[in-house]
């Protein structure tokens, strides 16, 4: 679940309201969204009374695994609209198989959903009284589910998103094992999505699309044939070649998607949502809406905000005693980190942590190691707030900055005067931050097919890195960060038990996350970090403890720190240990390095 | 709407965002002071460098003809020490309930999540939230707790005017929950609530 829930005034309820008529009225266009709407309400019906089935059959009945994925296939058919309607549950019902902290009450929620019952039935650990729970709970999930899928109408914009993230779902989601990491369906299930879009398609907007534009009609059923041969051809999880799957057969389905959204005239694209729905695939510049992951009281900069934040960016007066400025520790040379283990305080003395890039990680929804703050804006202020950083109050405004007094004109340029706060510094500074981002690595020229580039061993890495090795359960494709798809509304933080040193003897003691809520289900945990130019921002983890990306691969291999002996109860790997060869290993390196891109293209829309 | 798309609505139009509103209550006693609407916002937490921190209650006055106008006033800030600085109550820590009468406003904390160093504290303020006093502090009981630790896991829960209800003036009922009372006894569905608590009567509390 989000921790970070923003409930709004209820000032704006007559706003809603308004909005509400405004469904009624999309309704009554000519697509029949009824047979949708009624297909994703039958299919999480049956979700629904195959749980009944299992639970029926039992934990280890001879048709346990049967209804289980009976139920997974059905839900997965009403997944698109059921998860738009309510991401949180939907996201429950089907994300990973791990206890839930709640911050509001301090009560920890046991792992429930598809994934926990996965593992209770392949796996057989679970006593007959968790089962139950866990069945109990996840048909609760689904209950609620299908009431909002029953209470509102299909129109062209739930179908538009729903759709689109159902798409990125199987680009990122299924296939790489995060639905399924025990009995590995997620392969064969993406199958089911594509053959459900083909399904609502058809019945929906087909018609239009026809008259319009038969041969785009004509392409896009025939690419999804295609796709779901491919899938055909070679069902098992360790050996599908995710790389070609993925380029070769999804990007033409979302090519062929986004023409037949404008082509259909149905629906005006919004600017609220994670993606950019203009975007042709998910491996493109533009692929995401810096819109969506800006803050609300920060949007829409000019390019004198933006300018002025990169004035401030490399400017030392910006702190107390004039000796760190931002680009102390992130420098553009070094891919916005420093390749230091940690860099040094205002004093002199080590840093607590290893220096993060900067690149692309205007895509979060929480920053710094520990994931303390929910924006940029927010992270910038505690910079500014550490004593042992820039050491100011965010409310006092520097005058040491305006030694320089171009910054006067500047200042009064963007917010028309100068405040007598920090606040404009930090939303200028957040606002060029958000523009160091970067999507032209060689794995994404590859991927639009701009170029053909990639190695047998490239390849081979990323479907090792998609598939057996798990990575991209934590590290989801295509940002390789921990904000996870398809809502994006949060960036996941996990326990690995990081060592102290590169010799692996003893955990590391900076406990993470834990300091906020003494709990200890959160002793060790980090953010998960993105894993773009990684060739070029070593060294690796919080703590800065690995020089090398063998090193790295190393540790996951072995099991993270559980697998090297330490006491690390809550680490949340989903495997004990992964059993990679050299060459494996090596391969998911090599893919590694092709996440490299540096040259930062300004482009802020 | 659902409540996403509700969300993104009120975000599109730079609707005002509170950390996570917990209760809301309106001044009693005639039709005029009910249109002084209270709400109670939890804050984040120290050191996450958000804008609210420890709390905050704020007072929405609507207009007497048109409900879509008002005006917001913050009355009580737990913000002391941090990037606003704005606050005027320098004990607050997570205001969870809120209870309003004629008089007077009560912010009931609830310090489960993060706390200032005491147990849950119920205040009394005016209705601009001045003269903030504390009215109750929950007794840590660490006995009732199966593991003797308790931390501050405690919090008041909702404080109810029942005067006009039962007819005598200045009676209250309180909800107590001491969130480590734990014992098997307490479950009564298949829900894992295992936790005790009470409803207790308080009298004579001003109105």
């Amino acid at each position: 679940m989000n921790t970070f829930i923003k409930i709004l005034t209820s000032l704006f309820i007559i706003l809603v309201l308004t909005n509400c008529k405004n469904d009624t009225k999309e309704t009554t266009s000519i697509v029949n969204w009824k047979f949708a709407q009624n297909y994703y309400l039958e299919n999480i019906t049956l979700a629904i009374t195959y749980l009944d089935s299992l639970e029926t059959e039992g934990m280890d009945g001879k048709n346990s695994k049967k209804y289980f994925s009976l139920s997974r296939k059905a839900f997965k058919k009403a997944e698109p609209y059921a998860s738009y309607l309510n991401p949180e549950v939907g996201h429950r019902a089907n994300g990973p198989a791990l206890p839930v902290y709640k911050d509001d009450s301090g009560k920890i929620l046991k792992p429930i959903g598809y994934q926990k019952i996965e593992e209770s039935i392949y796996e057989n650990e679970t006593s007959v009284t968790d089962f139950e729970q866990e069945l109990y709970v996840t048909k609760g999930m689904l209950a609620v589910l299908k009431s909002g899928i029953e209470k509102r109408a299909l129109n062209p914009q739930r179908f538009f998103i729903a759709i689109h993230q159902q798409l990125f779902r199987i680009i990122s989601l299924a296939i790489s094992g995060f639905d399924t990491p025990v009995s590995h369906l997620g392969v064969q299930e993406s199958k089911i999505s594509l053959e459900s879009l083909k399904i609502i398609y058809i019945n929906t907007i087909q018609s239009i699309i026809k008259n319009k534009n038969e041969s785009l009609n004509e392409t896009f059923i025939n690419n999804i044939s295609k796709a779901i041969t491919f899938i055909d051809s070679n069902l098992d999880f360790d050996t599908f070649d995710r790389f070609t799957f993925t380029k070769d057969y999804m990007n033409p389905i979302t090519r062929n998607w986004g023409k037949i959204r404008k082509t259909s005239g149905l629906w005006e694209v919004v600017n609220t949502e994670p993606f950019n729905f203009d975007a042709p695939t998910f491996f493109e510049n533009n692929t995401f809406n810096l819109n969506y992951f800006t803050p609300a009281t920060n949007r829409n900069p000019t390019e004198k905000q933006i300018a002025l934040g990169e004035k401030l960016f490399f400017d030392k007066n910006i702190s107390t005693n004039g000796t760190m400025a931002c680009a102390t520790c992130h420098i553009p040379e070094n891919g916005y980190a420093d390749n230091m283990t940690v860099n040094f305080d205002n004093k002199g003395n080590p840093l607590q942590r290893n220096t993060p890039t900067l690149i692309n990680s205007a895509f979060q929804k929480s920053f710094f190691w520990d994931g303390r703050a929910h924006s940029l804006l927010d992270q910038i202020s505690l910079v500014f707030t550490n004593n042992k950083e820039f050491n100011t109050n965010v409310h006092e405004f520097s005058n040491n900055i305006l030694k320089d007094s171009t910054y006067i004109n500047a200042f009064k340029d963007v917010y028309g005067s100068i405040s007598g706060n920090n606040k404009d510094v930090i939303k200028a500074i957040a606002s060029y931050i958000s523009t160091l981002n970067g999507f032209n690595s060689k794995f994404d020229k590859n991927m639009r097919g701009e170029e053909d580039t990639f190695t047998e061993e490239e390849k081979l890495g990323y479907n090792i890195f998609m598939g057996k090795a798990l990575c991209a359960t934590c590290h989801f494709m295509p940002l390789t960060n921990g904000t996870v798809p398809p809502f994006f509304m949060e960036t996941e933080k996990e326990v690995i038990g990081v060592p102290e040193t590169a010799a692996n003897k003893t955990l590391d003691d900076d406990l993470g996350f834990y300091w906020k809520f003494n709990e200890a289900l959160h002793k060790g945990m980090f953010k998960t970090p993105t894993l773009r130019n990684v060739a070029v921002t070593a060294p690796y983890m919080h703590n800065g403890v690995y020089n090398t990306l063998e090193e790295v691969m190393e540790f996951y291999n072995l099991g993270g720190g559980g697998g090297l002996g330490f006491d690390v109860p809550h680490q949340t790997l989903p495997f004990d240990n992964l059993d990679l060869s050299d060459n494996e290993q090596q391969a998911i390196i090599s893919f590694m390095k092709t996440l490299t891109d540096e040259t930062i293209v300004k482009d802020y829309n | 709407m659902s409540k996403n798309e509700m969300e993104t609505a009120c975000t599109a139009v730079n609707a005002s965002q509170f950390i996570r509103v917990e209760d809301v209550d309106y001044q009693k006693g005639s039709d005029a002071n009910a249109r002084n609407v209270f709400f109670a916002v939890t804050g984040l937490g120290p050191n996450s460098g958000d804008v609210n921190d420890w709390g905050t209650v704020y007072k929405l006055k609507l207009d007497a003809t048109n409900p879509l106008i008002g005006k917001l006033t913050q009355i009580i800030s737990g913000n002391t020490d941090t990037n606003n600085n704005d606050g005027n109550l320098a004990a607050l820590q997570s205001p969870d309930n809120i209870c309003v009468t004629e008089n007077f406003v009560y912010t009931q904390e609830d310090p489960n999540s993060f706390s200032r160093g005491h147990a849950s504290r119920i205040y009394q303020t005016d209705l601009n939230g001045n003269n903030a006093s504390v009215l109750l502090e929950l007794k840590i009981e660490s006995n009732l707790s199966p593991t003797g630790s308790t931390g501050f896991s405690g919090e008041f829960g909702s404080l109810v005017d029942i005067s006009d209800k039962v007819g005598v003036p200045d009676t209250f009922i309180l909800a107590l929950q001491p969130h480590y009372w734990q014992s098997e006894d307490f479950v009564s569905t298949n829900l894992p609530h295992n936790q005790g608590g009470q409803i207790v009567l308080l009298q004579g509390l001003p109105r």
